[in-house]
């Protein structure tokens, strides 16, 4: 299963995880069967508008299936929704380990938007 | 006459001259440009008689016409289109209404429906001012198409006073765009002065005569804007003092002119110098 | 790192004002100034510019007039009066860069292109650094300006280790301010007791209130208006937004404006630099920062 990971820098694993979705400057994916990490720049971080739309878009179309992230605006949360694309709010400091707080079942999934966890 | 009563700067007393200006004329229509925040009607009255809604084409998709081919998600520059599992999604709050994607799809799945924009109203008040305000409803980005509107209700046989939006983006510009005269207001402080350069700099640009008044002037401050003005060769055409019975009638929504009605001369004779200017420059001079 | 939007609706309730004092009060931190169309900060705070960089983010569409052949095609598909009649030339204003001329041109004749729409400065005052942009005359804000701003305040704050990003924000109610606010810990609302005030007051928070941020209130020259001050307060109480603090009017602030000076800086023992050292204490409490 595909994972996509807001990222601040590009470096792996290690790399700090982003607060915000709609313009981190990158995102990680991560390959849960094979442990592939491949980092990739946020174009929709240059988008005068609608950056969250154009990042759900970019998401989508890498096949991710779940999202980590600080927050996800309502734009985004909407778009991510109608694609079945899983959002998790994380709080970890680096992206391995918001991987990891995901497959131990302590993150919390989003049931709105703008990081507002389900109970 | 059309005149724009506009600022850099917010808050420093545009709808204060534009309002206490058209209580001291005769025959005069108040247009509220500030479609964002319209605040006249505190001071004219809350009664309007008139409303038009006003519209913008947002796209609607028939999804079974649809065969996610993806070109109007590609056209899109304001990222309004997504496609999600060969549904596309519309964001309509971020459509610019272009229509652009309606035109690329190669099997006509998208049609345009109406979005409420925006209203205008027309209020009722007990000066017998013609007053037009525009209203960009929350949550929606393009104010122009609604001054634009607004600017059809124009009466010719009026002297036209236009309350705009402060800046000097957009709106402002549409608002001023084809007014005889501009009034610039400021305030004598480093911030008005700073913006107040803007805003000359946007005259100059679209080469509309222009004129300067000095809102909450102090004899110690003052040179702020005058020493610009005198540098640029710009008319200050008035300037009204820091009294503070003016600032607390103003937080009641009352025009000053109404309780100081001498002040009407002085707005008449504003009117009167700027018509002189306009004459000068029919004239060819 | 906290973060805290300074906010008002109405232009000229004395947000960058307060945002400046409330810096001399924090004494380091980062400062950011959202108020891109008429950036006023810089005018208290006087930073050193560092460094320099251009801001594009406007297209527009750009004829080649030695393939147009004045079909006028542009001119009937243009939804934004762009194309003025018979010259075909495209109106730099008015044109929003959607890109439908430059599709349905027969010649391809026209592109997009990206403008130089502004500048983004990195600078340092007194208090920390400070970053603040400002758009050409005539040139639109997008919430992507006020982004960067944000972003590269992160950025500087996390390379010098600063705990507080204070943000000037942008006024009126639309994509800036929306913009100036995501993801803040806080947004503090400044405002005037007049209707004009009072009215755009509601109007921006409505906007922004399915945000869910918690929000803190100042009233500024309350005492102009005692009775829209007292409504300002019930409505605030309803909407539960904390009032953090009233600031008399006074003409000292205004002769301090004057001199681009800050008047916690110069007169402490001022009733206005009491009012505002009380409402820094607020802040501090309410986003356990010290």
């Amino acid at each position: 299963m595909k994972i996509a990971v807001t990222a601040e820098n590009d470096n792996g694993l290690q790399s700090k995880l982003n607060p915000h979705f709609g313009r981190s400057p990158y995102f990680a994916f991560v390959d849960t069967e094979t442990k592939e990490v491949e980092l990739v720049k946020n174009n929709a971080a240059r988008a005068a508008g609608g950056a969250g739309v154009s990042a759900a878009q970019l998401i989508s179309d890498r096949g991710a299936k779940v999202l980590i992230s600080g927050s996800v605006g309502p734009k985004a949360y909407s778009a991510l929704s109608s694609g079945n694309i899983e959002m998790y709010i994380s709080k970890d400091n680096t992206v391995g380990e918001a991987v990891d707080s995901l497959q131990e079942g302590s993150l919390s999934q989003l049931s709105s938007p703008n990081g507002t966890p389900r109970k | 006459m059309k005149l724009t009563v506009l600022s850099g700067k917010g808050g420093t007393g545009k709808t204060t001259v534009s309002v206490n200006m058209a209580l001291s004329l005769s025959k005069i229509q108040l247009l509220d440009a500030d479609v964002e925040e319209p605040n006249c009607k505190y001071f004219i009255g809350t009664d309007f008689d008139k409303e038009e809604k006003i519209y913008r084409k947002v796209p609607k998709v028939d999804q079974e016409k649809c065969t996610a081919c993806r070109k109007c998600v590609d056209f899109c520059e304001y990222n309004a289109l997504a496609m999600m599992i060969d549904e596309v999604l519309v964001f309509p709050e971020i459509c610019h209404s272009c229509g652009g994607c309606k035109r690329i799809c190669p099997v006509n799945a998208i049609n345009e429906v109406d979005r409420e924009l925006g209203n205008l109203k027309h209020g009722v008040n007990k000066y017998g001012i013609d007053f037009w305000q525009g209203e960009l409803n929350i949550g929606e980005e393009s104010s122009v198409p609604v001054i634009e509107e607004l600017k059809e209700k124009t009466n010719p046989n009026k002297n036209v006073i236009i309350d705009a939006q402060p800046g000097t983006t957009c709106p402002t510009i549409e608002a001023a765009a084809d007014s005889d005269y501009c009034i610039l207001v400021t305030e004598p402080t480093p911030f008005g002065l700073s913006d107040l350069k803007l805003a000359s700099e946007l005259m100059d640009e679209l080469k509309i005569p222009h004129g300067v008044i000095i809102n909450r002037a102090e004899e110690d401050s003052d040179y702020i804007i005058e020493d610009f003005c005198e540098e640029r060769n710009i008319n200050i055409l008035l300037k009204i003092p820091f009294i503070r019975d003016f600032a607390h009638l103003y937080s009641n929504g009352i025009p000053f002119v109404i309780d100081y009605p001498t002040w009407k001369d002085e707005f008449k004779k504003v009117f009167k110098e700027i018509r002189g200017v306009l004459d000068e420059k029919d004239n060819g001079n | 790192m906290k973060k805290i939007t300074v906010i008002s609706g109405k232009g000229g309730t004395g947000k960058t004002t307060v945002v400046a004092n409330l810096a001399y009060l924090a004494k380091d931190l980062v400062l950011a100034d959202c108020d891109v169309d008429a950036p006023n900060l810089h005018l208290l705070l006087e930073p050193k510019v560092n460094k320099s960089e251009i801001f594009k983010s406007h297209k527009i569409a750009l004829k080649d007039n030695d393939k147009c052949i004045n079909c006028g095609t542009c001119y009937d598909v243009c939804r934004f009066n762009a194309v003025e009649p018979i010259s075909y030339n495209i109106d730099g204003y008015k044109c929003e860069g959607c890109g439908v001329c430059v599709a349905m041109c027969p010649e391809d004749a026209l592109s997009l292109k990206l403008l130089e729409t502004g500048n983004i400065y990195q600078s340092t005052t007194e208090f920390g650094p400070m970053i603040h942009a400002h758009l050409n005359v005539g040139a639109d804000n997008s919430g992507k300006l006020i982004s960067e701003v944000r972003e590269k305040a992160v950025e500087i704050g996390n390379k010098q280790d600063k705990e507080l990003i204070l943000i000037d924000g942008s006024p009126g109610i639309g994509c800036p301010v929306i913009s100036s606010i995501t993801g803040v810990d806080l947004v503090l609302f400044v405002t005037e007791p007049s209707k004009s005030g009072f009215s755009d007051l509601k109007r921006v928070a409505k906007v922004i209130k399915h945000f869910n941020i918690p929000a803190l209130a100042v009233i500024n020259k309350y005492d102009i208006n005692e009775g829209i001050s007292e409504e300002i307060e019930k409505y605030l109480i309803e909407e539960k937004i904390e009032l953090v603090g009233k600031i008399s009017f006074s003409s000292d602030v205004v002769d301090s404006l004057r001199n681009a000076k800050l008047i916690v800086q110069d007169d402490q023992e001022n009733r206005i630099s009491k009012e505002l050292a009380n409402i820094w204490h607020g802040i501090q409490n309410r986003i356990n920062y010290n």
